[in-house]
């Protein structure tokens, strides 16, 4: 299996969308489930350039390529694709929190979560703690992600999880935080479940947390 | 930096120095050449006043480019203006041994693994003569340290010969290296640094041997090491015309003695601490000593051998960082031919091995703050910005891949960038991550092989010379 998928998964590696769609396309053609494709060929793909980074053999935008490769891939796939098997990671809703309007950090942790595979949901900039939890709610997040820069905007990552809980989504939904100011022992204190130091770092912390 | 009257009137103060205060040249043959050209000769002083005629004649004489061949075929230094070779520091009698933390005399053995990685690390473009093997017999200390070089690297390398008994040695042992098994006078695979005594000295035996290497077409660096205030005016000025007449003076004798000769210009100097009596090498004057005098070197038409990366510092910290880094780029800046400063603390006093890998760390970035801004319609990107738009990135775009890949942004190795908490996370020193290069490199890393039966010839040449010399 792993030999009959390795153009493809060379192809997500080299970030050649043209290549990937046309290599999916076959696959189908022949046969291949949806499902097959994915794990036989684009996830993996995606966990070699993941390794990739975090040794440092290739660059970021790099990595966003590949993402963006396999989310064009994902979106072939994905009606047919069951329940459940759209890579198997869930979704993500991403955010700058409010009165923050720094968002590049927190678009290539999105991009990268997406070419790991989750589904992810980006609402921007300036989103308070309602817009979280109502997003949280409609799109069934497995993980709320928030984002700051300023260090007077980050107690509104506290004020979120508080929502959060308020609405009795706590337990269903796992809290990331990042951005220049956070650090570990702020999103212990704050009670997040994962922090990233870089966006390689979020990815990992993201898998883990959904695992 | 250096304007057109500024240059002539060194130039003119030079000229006016070795006519009239003259120099004193050991070497009998020096002054029956020079007497024979023109020169006033006095055999008892053995002070030569050269006219400014045959200064001038032994500056159009010598080569504009000059080639600095390798062993490995691979590596040569054609010295042309375009490119700048780095080296090694040297001359380091001592090593700061990276294994067990102890300062002790350098061997053999240092010099050969601080060529080792030369040979392995892409910033060097030659060997210096870094280390010297004190474990050998002290007569044929240099004549084992060029042996050594060239078995520890395919570079070209450039070592120190200062007694003319040791040339056909010398000559043997390169030309065992050397690819045909002969010395080859078209591709030198070593040259020689040679020091006047400042000031205004030329000691006979190390004279003697430059002449007949440069006869032999080995490349002769002159180096000056006057120090202001002691062996040179204490004025930056009167070091300056100093230096530079001393430099001429060796160059005068060795274009009489073998015209068209290959000769390499040294643009440093140096000054003497005032108040710890103790030699200079780095600070404020030696950055002006390197780039008027790389200058004036460039401005005859001399491929020019300068300095930076070293440092007065013990240990490594912030005056070793600064003293060698602006040093560094200073000296590419001024386009120097030869860079050379890699591997040493205290002067040049003693080898550091991991500090070579933080050098070459250096030597990367200055090469890419020379190559400056590419100004054209692809490097602008106006079309990638239009399809960005305000408010996007760039960071997707296949353009910055692409560029990335190119080496737009230089990519660091030994120094570090990343969150602090990465860091936090596994706080090795930076001299921790360059120890771990060294001894990678020295487990994995092996110089391109000499041709067969080379390494017993080499070592039958150094015997042979210790026998000669006792």
């Amino acid at each position: 299996m792993s030999d009959q998928y390795a153009p493809l998964k060379q192809a997500v590696i080299d970030g050649n969308a043209d290549l990937t769609g046309a290599l999916v396309q076959a696959a189908l053609a022949q046969g291949a489930t949806a499902k097959e494709i994915l794990e036989g060929a684009l996830l993996p793909g995606m966990e070699v350039v993941g390794q990739r980074m975090k040794s440092g053999e290739c660059f970021i935008p790099e990595v966003l390529l590949s993402a963006r490769v396999m989310q064009g891939a994902l979106d072939t796939l994905r009606p047919m694709l069951a329940e459940g098997e759209g890579g198997g990671l869930g979704t993500v809703v991403i955010g700058t929190v409010e009165g923050d309007l720094h968002d590049i950090g927190k678009n290539l942790v999105g991009m990268m979560l997406s070419g790991a595979g989750f589904e992810v949901v980006n609402l921007g900039t300036g989103v308070s703690p309602a817009q979280f939890v109502a997003a949280a709610k409609e799109k069934k997040a497995t993980i709320v992600g928030m984002s700051a820069l300023l260090t007077t905007t980050i107690p509104r990552m506290k004020e979120t999880i508080d929502a959060l809980a308020a609405e009795g989504l706590r337990d269903s939904v796992k809290v990331m935080v990042g951005g220049a100011p956070v650090t570990q022992a702020f999103a212990e204190e704050i009670g997040a479940d994962g922090y990233g130091a870089n966006a390689g770092a979020a990815v990992e912390r993201a898998k883990a947390l959904v695992k | 930096m250096l304007t057109d009257e500024a240059f002539a009137y060194v130039h003119a103060q030079t000229l006016e120095l070795l006519a009239s205060v003259g120099v004193r040249y050991s070497s009998v043959r020096a002054r029956t050449l020079l007497r024979d050209a023109g020169a006033l000769v006095d055999d008892e002083s053995a002070i030569v006043r050269i006219p400014a005629e045959l200064v001038d004649r032994a500056i159009a004489s010598a080569p504009h480019d000059v080639l600095l061949a390798a062993r490995d075929g691979e590596h040569d230094a054609l010295l042309d203006r375009t490119r700048t070779f780095v080296g090694h520091d040297g001359m380091g009698a001592m090593t700061l041994d990276h294994r067990t933390g102890e300062r002790r005399p350098s061997t053999d053995q240092d010099l050969y693994e601080a060529c080792v990685l030369a040979d392995a690390l892409d910033e060097f473009g030659f060997c210096w003569y870094v280390a010297t093997p004190n474990d050998a017999p002290p007569a044929v200390q240099s004549l084992q340290g060029i042996a050594t070089m060239l078995r520890g690297s395919g570079k070209h390398v450039q070592g120190d010969l200062s007694d003319p008994r040791l040339v056909p040695y010398a000559l043997e042992a390169a030309g065992a290296a050397s690819p045909g098994g002969v010395w080859d006078p078209a591709r030198p695979v070593f040259s020689i640094v040679y020091c006047p005594v400042s000031p205004l000295q030329h000691d006979a035996d190390a004279l003697d041997a430059a002449l007949l290497l440069a006869e032999n077409g080995v490349p002769i660096v002159v180096y000056s090491l006057a120090l202001a205030g002691a062996t040179a005016p204490v004025t930056l000025a009167g070091t300056m015309v100093q230096t530079n007449a001393e430099i001429l003076s060796g160059l005068v004798a060795l274009q009489l003695a073998a015209p068209g000769s290959p000769f390499i210009y040294v643009g440093n100097s140096s000054i003497l601490d005032m108040k710890t009596s103790t030699y200079g090498a780095c600070g404020p004057e030696a950055l002006l000593f390197n780039t008027a005098l790389t200058e004036m070197g460039h401005r005859y038409g001399f491929p020019v051998l300068s300095g930076g990366l070293s440092s007065d510092a013990k240990e490594l910290g912030v005056q070793s960082g600064y003293e060698g880094g602006t040093m560094a780029l200073l000296t590419t800046l001024s386009h120097a031919d030869l860079f050379v400063g890699m591997g040493m603390l205290d002067s040049a006093g003693f080898l550091y091995l991991p500090k070579i890998v933080l050098d070459a760390e250096v030597v990367a970035q200055c090469a890419h703050i020379a190559r400056g801004v590419q100004l054209d319609d692809e490097s602008v990107m106006l079309d990638v910005s239009a399809r960005v738009g305000p408010g996007g990135h760039f960071l997707a775009a296949r353009e910055t891949r692409s560029f990335l890949r190119r080496g737009e942004h230089h990519q660091l190795k030994v120094f570090q960038r990343g969150s602090y908490d990465t860091w936090r996370a596994d706080p090795v020193s930076e001299t921790d991550r360059a120890t771990a290069v060294v001894e990678e490199v020295l487990a994995t890393h092996r110089p391109p092989a000499l041709p067969p039966g080379a390494e017993e010839r080499m070592a039958a040449a150094v015997a042979a010379a210790a026998e000669e010399l006792g």
